[in-house]
């Protein structure tokens, strides 16, 4: 498990972080939100022992990054943003390097490399030079490299950068299935790949805090819901907004020939799908043709941008 | 010691798996191989007595011990600056292990790889053995003079090379350094055991006519310590800033 408390971090003059605060308990995967240079690649290598903090405390596993740094490399598997990899090794030789250089026993280390080649899915390449990879694979090359030695804390930056969707698929269930008994901190620019991964989600901004919260709580918001049409559209909205279960419907910026509409509170609850089904039918029946309806939450994205938003004023207000 | 003896072992495979273990061998063999024939067919040509020993391989490994100034820094550029400026020096940092043994395994590796070439080296007296009968005790002590500049160089280069990450800098670097650190016996007014103390390549000479020190042996020892000391002290720090 993860405890921040009050971590600041100066570069000479510069603060790129404001004392945080923050924890990950076990069996979370937290997610790690931000804009570039928000400080999310400095906390992750103060987190794995890698970055001195200027002040304040962290601790891994009840260990401190500073006073007990071994012991905490030694529970903590850390994918930095730009991965690690000596490009003239083989993808099993390496990984058999890691696993060595993490100290695990000799005994272990073959079933221990065969076991994260496998779970990453590079048992194919896993005779082929590191440089001769492409960009997916030799991310999950260093993402074995960060789970060989099984740690209990995961620090993953940015995993899923630079692979394909199906790969992207693989990989968040990997990181589910790990999560399990350990704790992950995974940080994204991608929001639909924290909502799908993550249980908690912490959004940082210039080296603050803007906004922490569980997943579950952001995403129990009610959905808009967005019609696609294939002609009609003024007639449909019109058709949308005399119905007394709508409490708003207006044209979907985001798409064309598209509404969103959001539905009064009674609309939800148990009987959402049938009413769903029952409005879908209604609109066939007055023959409008529906191209497609999708549930749109907004729940992180309002999140995300409002707290970067409210922040962006607040230091422009300190300035 | 075991993360040491890994981290030597891959950066020894690491230089053969990359031209600059091989380009550097080249240089190596091309050159003492050029200079055993020059010296060989020169002595003979001048038909008088021959010592294989002191005029051959004497002159041979005097000769390697000035090359090797110029060679081994490429080695040390490789495992310190090149590792900072690529990142997988995070692997190291972010292993639980010391930054002794990250140093000490980067020492061994570089040492590895020139244990080999020395060994191949070893080509030379065998074929002055052929047709001479020298005194290998004395052939010993100059090898072992060879090994021990390297050695002594590799720690020098290894502490300059942790200070930067930019590889041009490092190698210049080192070289101008140890050209420093050796030239500087010349300097006017240092005290006698300095002058003695960091002359290595007239401590090569001596070792290589035989002269077997107690006190050069010291010398070279208290040079790797120093240097690797040093070079420990700044990965440390670097363990906290990459």
């Amino acid at each position: 498990m993860i405890e921040v408390k009050d971590l600041v971090k100066l570069y000479g003059e510069r603060k790129v972080l404001h004392g945080l605060n923050f924890s990950v308990g076990v069996g979370r995967v937290c997610g790690f939100l931000g804009p570039n240079g928000a400080g999310k690649s400095t906390t992750m290598d103060i987190l794995a022992g890698l970055l001195g903090p200027s002040d304040g405390t962290a601790k891994i596993c009840g260990f401190d990054v500073v006073t007990q740094t071994r012991e905490v490399k030694e529970v903590v598997g850390y994918l930095p943003d730009n991965p690690p990899l000596y490009k003239e090794m083989r993808v099993a030789e390496f990984v058999h390097f890691v696993a060595k250089l993490r100290g695990v026993s000799a005994a272990q280390r073959k079933s221990a490399v065969e076991r994260v080649l496998n779970d990453c899915d590079v048992t194919d390449v896993s005779t082929r030079l590191i440089g001769n990879l492409s960009k997916g694979y030799r991310q999950r090359v260093a993402l074995c490299s960060a789970l060989v030695h099984q740690p209990q804390v995961l620090i993953l930056d940015e995993p899923t950068e630079g692979l394909d969707p199906n790969q992207i698929v693989h990989i968040r269930e990997l990181i589910r299935k790990l999560a399990k008994d350990r704790t992950v901190i995974l940080s994204s620019h991608i929001l639909s790949e924290v909502q799908a991964t993550c249980d908690d989600v912490i959004i940082i901004n210039q080296g603050q805090i803007a906004a922490q919260s569980s997943l579950a709580d952001v995403g129990t918001g009610k959905p808009s819901i967005v019609f696609s049409f294939a002609d009609k559209l003024e007639t449909a909205l019109s058709w949308f907004k005399e119905k007394t279960f709508v409490s708003k419907a207006e044209l979907f910026a985001d798409k064309p020939n598209s509404l969103l509409v959001n539905f009064k509170d009674d609309f939800y609850g148990d009987a959402r799908t049938a009413n769903l089904a029952q409005v879908n039918s209604q609109l066939v029946q007055q023959g409008f043709g529906i191209t497609s309806v999708y549930e749109h939450r907004t729940g992180l994205e309002s999140l995300f941008f409002n707290a970067i938003k409210s922040q962006s004023s607040f230091v422009g207000g300190q300035a | 010691m075991k993360a040491a003896l890994a981290i030597a072992n891959r950066d020894f495979r690491g230089f053969l798996g990359t031209p600059v273990g091989w380009i550097a061998a080249c240089i190596l063999f091309l050159v003492s191989g050029l200079l055993f024939t020059i010296v060989t067919n020169q002595l003979l040509l001048r038909g008088e007595a021959v010592d294989p020993v002191a005029d051959i391989m004497g002159s041979l490994i005097g000769f390697l011990n000035y090359i090797n100034i110029f060679v081994v820094p490429i080695f040390t550029m490789r495992v310190m600056s090149e590792e900072l400026a690529q990142g997988t020096f995070r692997l190291q940092a972010g292993a639980p292990i010391s930054s002794g043994e990250i140093v000490a395994g980067k020492f061994l590796g570089i040492m590895f790889y020139f244990a080999v070439i020395s060994g191949l080296l070893l080509i030379y007296p065998l074929y002055v053995a052929v047709f001479a009968e020298p005194d290998f005790k004395v052939m010993s002590a100059g090898f072992a003079g060879l090994v021990l500049n390297i050695a002594a160089i590799v720690a020098i280069g290894l502490f300059i090379s942790s200070l930067t990450q930019n590889a041009v800098i490092s190698y210049l670097g080192s070289v101008f350094f140890i050209i420093l650190f050796l030239f500087s016996a010349y300097v006017k007014g240092v005290p006698e055991w300095y002058q003695r103390s960091v002359n290595l390549l007239d401590l090569g000479n001596e070792l290589s006519r035989g002269i077997l020190k107690t006190s050069s042996i010291a010398i070279y020892v208290a040079i790797v310590a120093i240097f690797l000391f040093l070079s420990r002290l700044v990965v440390e720090t670097k363990r906290w800033r990459v």
